[in-house]
């Protein structure tokens, strides 16, 4: 089973992700940019599901981060993010993110989807 | 009033009216900050519903079922005003950019109409595009995005305050000396002079009304929503002549 770690301040954002995804992935949570980076370290995720607005580092930091450490760099980075605008998407990939996602995400299918198509890469 | 009186009038007045324009803008940033607080615990309620619509255990009966679709597409419904207001604040404070370029308006349309079919399927009704213009193409200088979503702003107003279903959308493209004219009714329901009037006065307060005004307004094109019996008015659009440099 894929590794999937998810970064989300938000318990009940958590929750749903992790009802929409416990069946097909292997999961783990952090809660804010710094303990989520750690465990990306520690756990080596096939990909990292990353809100942007975090206590301590935000998403960008963390993604900047996670670029720079050889062990991790490769590791498969999606932005999650409520503020959805247009013209973001790219800033986002200039950024260091491989996909984008705008919350909410209502859709079981739709980020099942995503993730699946980013894994086949 | 001596020519001194009169400019301390004037500084006074540019004054106040800087100041209005940014607590405006300040109640527009506000709607917007507050739209996506009250977004995000409708996140879970639209979410955790449409998984528990899934039965994947199948456990839940048709009754809970219907109490679930219920709380899901109301959930869904918010969502999408909270959407529209933050379009709104987004406009008023003109933070929307516009992109013209030259665009067939025909093809436009045929594409909304397109777009809008499974909305249109949906109540059952019916949408035609009468093009009255001697053109199988009419190029316009506007923006394109802004438009289409005018229009689709405009449709689905019609489809959601339909009564019944079954009803009929007709689209037309005429034109007059000074514009090219879009009007848009909808036919199939049986209501009174006086329930339309209130029905018009209500509708002006409508989200989509007033995301509709303040897109032709931005675009410089005219809309105008007439009382016409038996329908929920008639809306028609106009994109004058002369502002087309294209």
């Amino acid at each position: 089973m894929k590794k999937i770690l998810v970064i989300e301040d938000n318990q009940d954002n958590a929750d749903l992700i992790e009802a929409f995804l416990e069946d097909n992935y292997e999961l783990s949570f952090a809660m804010d940019g710094k303990n989520g980076l750690k465990s990306a370290i520690e756990n080596t995720p096939d990909l990292i599901l990353l809100d942007i607005s975090l206590p301590e580092m935000d998403g960008l930091e963390v993604v900047k981060e996670i670029r720079k450490n050889t062990k991790i760099s490769k590791t498969l980075v999606v932005a999650l993010t409520a503020h959805a605008m247009l013209g973001d998407r790219n800033m986002f990939l200039k950024e260091g993110f491989d996909a984008y996602l705008s919350k909410p995400i209502y859709d079981e299918d739709d980020l099942i989807q995503l993730i699946e198509s980013l894994l086949k890469r | 009033m001596t020519k001194k009186q009169l400019k301390q009038k004037i500084k006074l007045l540019e004054n106040s009216h800087l100041e209005l324009k940014e607590s405006n803008k300040q109640k527009s940033d506000f709607i917007v900050n507050i739209s996506h607080e009250l977004k995000t615990p409708l996140n879970s309620i639209i979410g955790f519903s449409s998984l528990l619509l899934k039965n994947k255990d199948e456990n839940i009966n048709d009754k809970q079922l219907k109490f679930l679709q219920s709380i899901n597409s109301n959930g869904k419904k918010l969502s999408e005003q909270l959407t529209d207001l933050i379009e709104l604040s987004k406009i008023e404070v003109g933070k929307l950019t516009l992109h013209r370029s030259k665009i067939d308006v025909i093809l436009m349309i045929n594409n909304t109409i397109q777009l809008l079919q499974s909305q249109v399927n949906e109540k059952a009704c019916n949408i035609t595009f009468i093009n009255e213009l001697d053109t199988e193409e009419l190029f316009y200088t506007t923006d394109e995005h802004k438009i289409q979503q005018l229009f689709i702003y405009i449709i689905t107003h019609i489809l959601q305050s339909s009564i019944i279903s079954k009803g009929k959308i007709s689209i037309s493209l005429t034109q007059d000396k000074q514009n090219f004219i879009i009007s848009l009714c909808d036919k199939g329901i049986e209501i009174n002079k006086k329930e339309l009037k209130e029905k018009i006065k209500k509708q002006q307060k409508d989200f989509a009304i007033l995301i509709s005004k303040n897109i032709t307004k931005q675009l410089k094109l005219n809309l105008d929503i007439k009382s016409v019996k038996n329908t929920n008015g008639l809306h028609t659009l106009y994109l004058p002549k002369k502002d087309d440099n294209g």
